[in-house]
């Protein structure tokens, strides 16, 4: 009986191999790198943030302190605060701008295909450049933003003369660089929703918004749910824009996780400190990002389900 | 067909192959691109004297440079120093991190120095810029570029705003500022007054501002000193002119130099050797601007002195721990402290660390005239502490807090003294 029961396991296992030893043999190098340059370095990380590791002074193992430290750290709690903020404003402001210019596409929009082409623009330019641009348009005394208001009569915002003006251009650049990938997205799952679908919600009489709530809104819910979690790990981790408009400034009136990351670990090398931002980070991320994660997972298991 | 490829293929490795081999005689410097314009005769220096090229020839190797900006070059140490084996042999250092920490990522030049000493070193060099150089009896970078901050003036402006003349105190200072901010018909928006405000630089313009005042952010016997009388009244005038629109509402990140350049401010501090930058190409001061001495209390006047020590800056250049060309790299280090190089660098723009060179050029450029008789007087913003980088970092943010976000400055300065002089003590 066991005998038997061995034999067949073994059967069950060969017969595994067998079925998925091609993909498994395709996806083995990028494992085999992805183990070299992530996980033993994020191993290495998860050790040194137990360390009170500075280059140039030494490394004493210090446990949890690196993370008890930084939870009562007023700044980190401050960061920590406003990056949630800023992942909750960024994305939402995000996802509606995207949305809209989706649905304005998607309803025949006169030139649809410059404005595409306009929304790809983004990506083309390298973040760096397209943040200096920003830095120079949104100078509040010579740049161009100003000089339009003005223009319209209105008066020139003191932009990055505060914390408010700061976070405000910040923002907006954050939006401007994610919104296009959102709009494009969307754009095609609105494409792909059959027409008849649409036309037979009009003929029964549903109004354009009841069109959008009832049959638009759910068939493109799991492409929204993808880029939202995107956009969501992409604004957790934001740096680029900060530390290049602001430098988390002024003050730490502009930092978050990696700018505070960035400080402690390459500004003022503690990189044990640092390592412990960089997990809570990722901590951060998967909470936040888990709601997003579960609801397609569930969305697409159960879809699944109804397939069979 | 296939012999073709197989011949371009066979002559693309050879060439691949010869260049890796020259590529393994060849340095590579980490510096910023005002050392590489200083070095080689580019950017504003376009049309000097390349001063690292005739070492090139006479030891057939190219010397490379990877550029980066002063807070990467900070960063850049640690990473860079840290390894065994380095592709990078040689670093730029500035005061704001030449500190004891460097020990463990520079190799120490006194071996190199026994055997080949470098003519004038360290008698010759700026004595400050030679001590920060020295740790525990050990010298570990060349200075190559040392000078102090000055007062530049946009003569043009004062005279159209009616400025009476060169102020010489603080408060001479804020009525110059103020006068100075004006719009031109243009509808262009002209600053009274700037200097640098980016939270790295922030301690060498507290340092400028309170020296005005005879104080300081630490005295020259380690006491922290950033809360008291004279320096308040410092932060109290930043804060002014800051909040009265005196200076430009970005001031936490724009380049206040080139906003003077460009002729957006009628005043700033910036570096005693800018002239040559200012008058170059395409600078919008070219002929306007002026250098002069940074203003000090009356009070504190004396009969030989009206003037402040305001801060003095200096770069270094060592040679990193994992380098794999360290004989190469210090004769490079040679090289550059030679009298020519030197004084090619000076002619490019650099303000040598050399002091017969200083005095030299002192006679014809003005600005390094007033930055040698400040020098003499100057010292660096902040003492040389292992964590002189999280000193600096708490100055900058304490002091744009209270600059641009309204935090109460007594009350802060208190904060930061009681900070910084925890850091010290350890």
């Amino acid at each position: 009986m066991e005998s038997g029961d061995l034999t067949h396991g073994r059967g069950k296992l060969a017969s595994w191999w067998r079925e998925n030893a091609l993909a498994i043999g395709l996806i083995f190098p990028a494992i085999a790198v992805l183990t070299v340059i992530i996980i033993l370095p994020a191993l290495n990380l998860f050790w040194i943030s137990f360390n009170n590791y500075s280059p140039g002074i030494g490394s004493d193992f210090v446990g949890l302190g690196n993370y008890t430290s930084l939870i009562r750290d007023t700044g980190f709690q401050a960061a920590a605060l406003r990056n949630v903020a800023y992942v909750v404003g960024v994305v939402l402001l995000q996802l509606l701008t995207g949305m809209g210019i989706a649905l304005l596409l998607d309803n025949a929009l006169p030139l649809r295909t410059l404005w595409t082409i306009c929304l790809i623009a983004p990506f083309a330019v390298s973040p760096i450049v397209a943040v200096v641009s920003w830095k120079y348009l949104l100078d509040p005394s010579f740049g161009l933003v100003n000089y339009l208001i003005t223009r319209l009569g209105l008066p020139p915002v003191p932009w990055f003369n505060g914390p408010a003006t700061s976070m405000a251009g910040v923002v907006i650049v954050a939006v401007w660089k994610g919104f296009s990938f959102i709009a494009i997205i969307l754009f095609a799952a609105l494409r792909a929703i059959p027409s008849e679908l649409k036309e037979a919600a009009r003929i029964d009489g549903a109004t354009p918004l009841q069109v959008f709530r009832y049959v638009k809104f759910p068939l493109i819910l799991p492409a929204l749910s993808i880029v939202a979690l995107f956009e969501i790990i992409h604004a957790v981790r934001e740096f680029d824009i900060i530390q290049t408009m602001t430098g988390g400034g002024p003050g730490t009136s502009t930092e978050l996780f990696s700018n505070y990351l960035y400080r402690q670990a390459f500004g003022n090398f503690y990189f044990g400190l640092g390592a412990s931002v960089g997990w809570i980070m990722l901590v951060v991320t998967v909470v936040l990002a888990s709601p997003v994660i579960w609801r397609t997972y569930q969305r697409m298991f159960s879809l699944e389900t109804a397939g069979r | 067909m296939n012999r073709g490829v197989l011949g371009i293929s066979v002559a693309a490795l050879l060439l691949f192959g010869s260049q890796s081999h020259a590529d393994d005689q060849d340095l590579l410097v980490l510096s910023s691109q005002l050392h590489q314009n200083n070095l080689r005769a580019m950017g504003f220096a376009k049309g000097g004297v390349d001063a690292v090229a005739p070492f090139e020839e006479k030891n057939h190797l190219k010397v490379n440079f990877n550029i980066m900006t002063s807070s990467q070059l900070q960063s850049a140490l640690p990473r860079v120093g840290m390894l065994s084996s380095s592709k990078e042999d040689l670093i730029y250092i500035s005061q704001s991190t030449a500190n004891p920490r460097i020990k463990a990522f520079l190799a120490p030049l006194d071996d190199y120095l026994a055997k080949t000493p470098i003519e004038g070193f360290p008698g010759n060099w700026v004595p400050a810029a030679v001590k920060a150089a020295t740790i525990d009896g050990k010298i570990y970078m060349l200075p190559v570029r040392c000078g102090t901050e000055i007062l530049w003036v946009n003569k043009e402006y004062m005279a159209g705003q009616g400025i009476a003349g060169i102020p010489k105190t603080p408060e001479e200072l804020y009525d110059a500022a103020k006068k100075g901010t004006f719009t031109k018909p243009s509808g262009e928006k002209v600053y009274g007054f700037s200097s640098p405000g980016d939270k790295y630089d922030i301690p060498m313009t507290m340092a400028i501002m309170a020296r005005m005042y005879g104080g300081d952010l630490v005295d020259e016997s380690g006491q922290v000193v950033i809360n008291k009388p004279e320096a308040v009244k410092a932060v109290e005038l930043l804060r002014r002119m800051y909040a009265e629109g005196l200076m430009p509402p970005n001031w936490t990140t724009v380049d206040s130099d080139q906003l003077f350049r460009d002729g957006h401010l009628t005043m700033e501090f910036g570096g005693a050797s800018y002239l040559s930058q200012l008058e170059a190409l395409g600078s919008a001061v070219a002929g306007k601007a002026e250098p002069a001495y940074v203003p000090l209390e009356k009070s504190l006047w004396t009969a030989d002195r009206q003037y402040s020590a305001s801060g003095m800056f200096y770069w270094g250049i060592g040679i990193l721990r994992g380098s794999q060309h360290k004989d190469m790299a210090f004769s490079l280090v040679q090289h550059v402290a030679e009298p020519w190089a030197q004084s090619a660098m000076a002619d490019n723009g650099n303000s040598p660390c050399t002091l017969d060179l200083l005095t030299k050029i002192g006679e014809k450029d003005a600005g390094v005239r007033i930055g040698t008789d400040t020098l003499k007087i100057s010292r660096p913003p902040l003492p040389g502490s292992p964590r002189m980088s999280e000193i600096a970092d708490k100055v900058g943010i304490a002091i744009q807090n209270i600059v641009a976000n309204g935090a109460p400055v007594q009350e802060t300065l208190d904060a930061l003294a009681s900070d910084l002089t925890s850091i010290l003590a350890e």
